[in-house]
């Protein structure tokens, strides 16, 4: 009796060998996996059932031998936790950063083609001008300089609304959304919730008693990952290995139910939709992004504020003056674009005031008075086909046509008689309008903080400079951190050869002791049985 | 279970992270040291960058001033100059003024000091026309109009900006905000001269001598006057050495006619007359001998802004060297010490990389 027992628990001891040298095998071939969580063999010795009492002999027979417990997951969920947290913010900083480093780059000022010195090389030719008013060629290569300054902004400009439409589209059509990095990401975001739906239906239908499904739960931990570098989220674990997601308080898939995908639109679909006047009445983002259910009903209109980590929050905030002192292509671009208006309003102040006098063209030894309509610098009112000077942003600022003519040099007022009684018509020589006109180089002006508009621009370089630097150094702290923990995840559940290889001698060993015991048993049994013969 | 564990690729991981970390500080310092600026881009180090645009910016705007200090003193030379040439030509016709007053004089040398004296007011005129970068160079802010004209009834007029409108003046910056008045006006320097008769109704006439000897009056468009000589009163304004010349032309010349006219007391008036043109001669002189001075302190001054500038930019330049460009010593040092860490990761990594149990089962 004892012998066929001792037969069955080799049997038996064989059997769970083979099925832990096979967990090892499927350990091994994992080795290099993304995202495999290890699993080890628990064996449990076989308790078989009945009363002991006093005989030696009942606790001999309630041995059983050896069977698998259960095959155990290595994990660490509060490890996981902390990881996609940090793996988020990493993400984001990446967003940030990578729009800061484009954008230092548009005004790389270094090499003496920005427009820093565009502006000194303008103050030059007006300094020229001051010597020398009444020459055809000072005037000539100072509206020279001024072409090659508004041209200067213009370019700057268009980089920039570049590099905000490459991040979330210009905000008014739908063709540059669809080029955007965030329509990319919002689509990959979409496709891993769908994925996690899956893997959770399946967690549902294959985990339905207490044993855990190792290879549907890596995937699974593998697909939050992935969520996490897009969004920032809290993931809350059900009954049977099934996750529900959450970003902020909304729900974005529960157990096997998207319930909430993400959809995205211009800044303009969605203003019209509102009704609200776009881009004048419009202060937010260039792309909107809504929480819809699963038929497409809206669940949260604009949930931009919502989404503030990973990838997504990266990039939708990046490109929005916020007025609140960070640094991003919105603030430049607003910023430059206060340059262009005070330096177009200071020097048109200047050619048009009473007492200042430019030159005749019909005879240049003669002053002429100025008028209102002389402008030096402008922009095109495309309503109506016109030059105007309201509305003058660094996209659109020009000099104004006004001088560009064949007599249009004879346009600048150089001449200003402080005491009106002073003048003289044949005055050509007196610059005291281009004296004023150098003054504004150190003259602090109300609408750039204070500062001149030298200061304002270098000022704006630095915040630009310093953002980016700060933006770096996070993101390398971030990078750090996020791989100390991916190191201290892979302890904690990688595989490691050696283990495997230690593991796999083991089983091995056990194995031929079990089949070494089984031809032993054997053997006695072949006795017993002769024995009657 | 979690102590001391590391998973094979764990292992892997921090091998190639380190391999990364040394590549990218190679690449950094190699790239500084073959661009030879510290700094590429306005993020690698904000405040420099900063500095670097201010301090170009700058040099810039010292550039500007030193072109300008230069240039205006190349036009106060050549001011000086004139200034310098007139006082010889005064010099000579005072010279002539003190020889007819000698009063040995006859006709003749008389008219022959006059015709010197005119020849001497034509070149002055023209010394005052003189033109220097296509301005005027005494016409004060009319700086394409001809400042002095001889018209034809021996009036010398001018036509330039006046002394005492503050609005003569042409400036050059010779430093922030700092301006250098680099004129004068021709009514400073040379005078002007004019003599004009106006009647009872305040009309004004100048008087030409015909062919005849006669003197006839013509209004300002060419009308002859015909009332009555007794009715008109006589002005005369003149200052300067201009004022000077001609007063001692028309002196002579009526000394002259006193002669002819054997008129003792008209003759007497005349040389009076002529006397009294001699302190004109040393008044004008003062007058342009100041304005001399005046400039030469302007000179002065624009020298020594000279020296400042070439200071400041050497002392700029030395400044913008220091944060901007690399000291190829410890540059290249660095980078040498960068690729050994670069390369003793590489060959750490290759030997390490292989090593498991498999090597020993």
């Amino acid at each position: 009796m004892n012998l066929l027992s001792s037969l069955n628990i080799s049997a038996g001891a064989l059997s769970v060998n083979e099925k832990a040298i096979s967990v090892v095998s499927h350990n091994v071939s994992n080795m290099n996996t993304e995202g495999y969580h290890k699993q080890r063999v628990n064996l449990q010795a076989r308790n078989i059932a009945g009363q002991i009492g006093d005989n030696p002999y009942n606790q001999v027979r309630a041995n059983g031998g050896v069977k698998i417990a259960n095959v155990m997951r290595y994990n660490d969920d509060y490890l996981n936790n902390y990881y996609r947290e940090q793996l988020s913010q990493k993400c984001m900083l990446e967003q940030q950063l990578g729009n800061l480093d484009e954008l230092a780059g548009i005004f790389d000022d270094l090499e003496g083609t920005g427009i820093d010195s565009a502006l000194s090389k303008f103050y030059e030719a007006l300094n020229n001008l001051q010597e020398y008013p009444a020459s055809s060629t000072a005037r000539t290569n100072f509206i020279e300089t001024a072409k090659t300054l508004t041209g200067l902004m213009n370019e700057k400009s268009v980089q920039l609304s570049k590099l905000t439409g490459e991040a979330v589209g210009d905000g008014s059509s739908e063709e540059s959304l669809e080029n955007s990095k965030i329509f990319v990401q919002y689509r990959e975001l979409n496709n891993a919730l769908d994925e996690l739906a899956a893997v959770n239906k399946a967690l549902q239908t294959t985990q339905t008693g207490t044993l855990t499904a190792n290879n549907l739960l890596d995937r699974r931990d593998l697909i939050l990952h992935d969520i996490s570098q897009f969004v920032d989220i809290t993931v809350k674990e059900n009954e049977n290995g099934t996750v529900s997601v959450y970003t902020g308080d909304q729900a974005l898939v529960k157990g096997s139910v998207v319930t909430g995908k993400l959809d995205i639109e211009t800044a303009k679909h969605y203003c019209d939709d509102h009704g609200i006047i776009y881009p004048d009445n419009w202060t937010g983002e260039n792309a909107v992004i809504s929480i819809v259910d699963a038929d497409g009903g809206k669940i949260v209109d604009n949930a931009n504020s919502i989404i503030t980590g990973g990838a997504l929050g990266g990039l939708i905030h990046s490109a929005t003056d916020y007025n609140n002192g960070t640094t991003n292509a919105g603030t430049v671009q607003n910023s430059l674009n206060k340059i262009a208006s005070t330096l177009a309003k200071v020097f048109n102040d200047l050619n048009t005031r009473e007492n200042s006098y430019c030159i005749d063209p019909t005879n240049t030894n003669h002053l002429k008075a100025t008028n209102d309509n002389n402008w030096i610098f402008a922009c095109y009112d495309a309503s109506t086909g016109t030059e105007t000077t309201s509305g003058i942003t660094a996209a659109n600022i020009k000099v104004s046509d006004n001088l560009l003519t064949n007599d249009g040099i004879w346009n600048l007022s150089c001449a200003y008689f402080d005491d009106p009684s002073h003048y003289d018509i044949n005055a050509v020589g007196n610059a005291q309008n281009v004296v004023a006109m150098l003054e504004t180089r150190n003259a602090k002006q109300a609408d750039l903080n204070g500062q001149s508009i030298e200061e304002y621009y270098t000022s704006l370089l630095g915040k630009i400079a310093s953002a980016g630097d700060s933006a770096r150094s996070l993101y390398e702290t971030q990078t750090d951190v996020v791989d100390s923990l991916e190191n201290q995840l892979d302890s904690a559940y990688g595989v490691d050869l050696n283990e495997e290889l230690v593991d796999l001698v083991k089983y091995q060993t056990a194995y031929a002791a079990a089949a070494r015991v089984f031809s032993t048993v054997n053997s006695c049994l072949d006795t017993l049985i002769s024995l009657g013969r | 279970m979690y102590t001391n564990r590391i998973s094979t690729a764990a292992r892997y991981n921090l091998l190639t992270a380190d391999i990364q970390k040394n590549e990218a500080n190679y690449v950094r310092l190699t790239q500084q040291l073959s661009s030879g600026k510290k700094i590429t881009s306005i993020t690698d180090d904000p405040i420099s960058a900063v500095n670097i645009v201010n301090t170009n910016r700058q040099l810039g705007q010292i550039d500007t001033f030193n072109q300008n200090t230069q240039m205006a003193m190349e036009e106060l030379d050549t001011l000086d100059d004139l200034m310098e040439l007139a006082t010889g030509y005064l010099q000579q016709a005072w010279d002539k003024g003190i020889q007819a007053n000698n009063g040995t004089y006859g006709h003749a040398s008389l008219e022959a000091l006059k015709t010197e004296i005119d020849e001497i007011t034509k070149t002055m005129v023209d010394l005052a026309n003189t033109e220097y970068n296509n301005n005027y160079i005494f016409a004060g802010a009319n700086t394409k109009l001809i400042p002095f004209e001889i018209d034809q009834y021996g009036n010398i007029t001018y036509s330039g900006t006046k002394q005492d409108n503050p609005d003569y003046i042409r400036q050059t910056e010779v430093a922030d905000g700092v301006f250098e008045v680099i004129n004068t006006t021709g009514d400073k320097i040379f005078g002007y001269y004019e003599a004009f008769y106006t009647d009872a109704s305040n009309t004004t006439y100048y008087a030409k001598k015909d062919d005849a000897g006669n003197t006839k009056y013509y209004d300002k468009d060419g009308n002859e006057y015909t009332g009555s000589v007794d009715d008109l009163t006589a002005h005369e304004n003149s200052s300067g050495v201009m004022g000077a010349l001609k007063k001692l032309s028309n002196a002579i010349q009526e000394t002259m006619d006193a002669q002819d006219a054997k008129d003792s007391d008209a003759l007497v008036a005349a040389e009076e007359k002529m006397r009294a043109t001699m302190d004109l001669f040393s008044e004008s002189h003062n007058d342009i001998v100041t304005e001399q001075t005046k400039f030469g302190g302007v000179y002065n001054r624009l020298e020594m802004t000279t020296s400042t500038l070439e200071t400041n930019t050497e002392n700029l330049t030395s400044y913008l060297s220091s944060i901007q460009d690399i000291d190829l010593a410890s540059a290249a040092s660095k980078w040498m010490q960068a690729q050994y860490t670069y390369q003793a990761s590489l060959q750490v990594a290759a030997q390490t990389m292989n090593m498991s149990l498999l090597n020993y089962i």
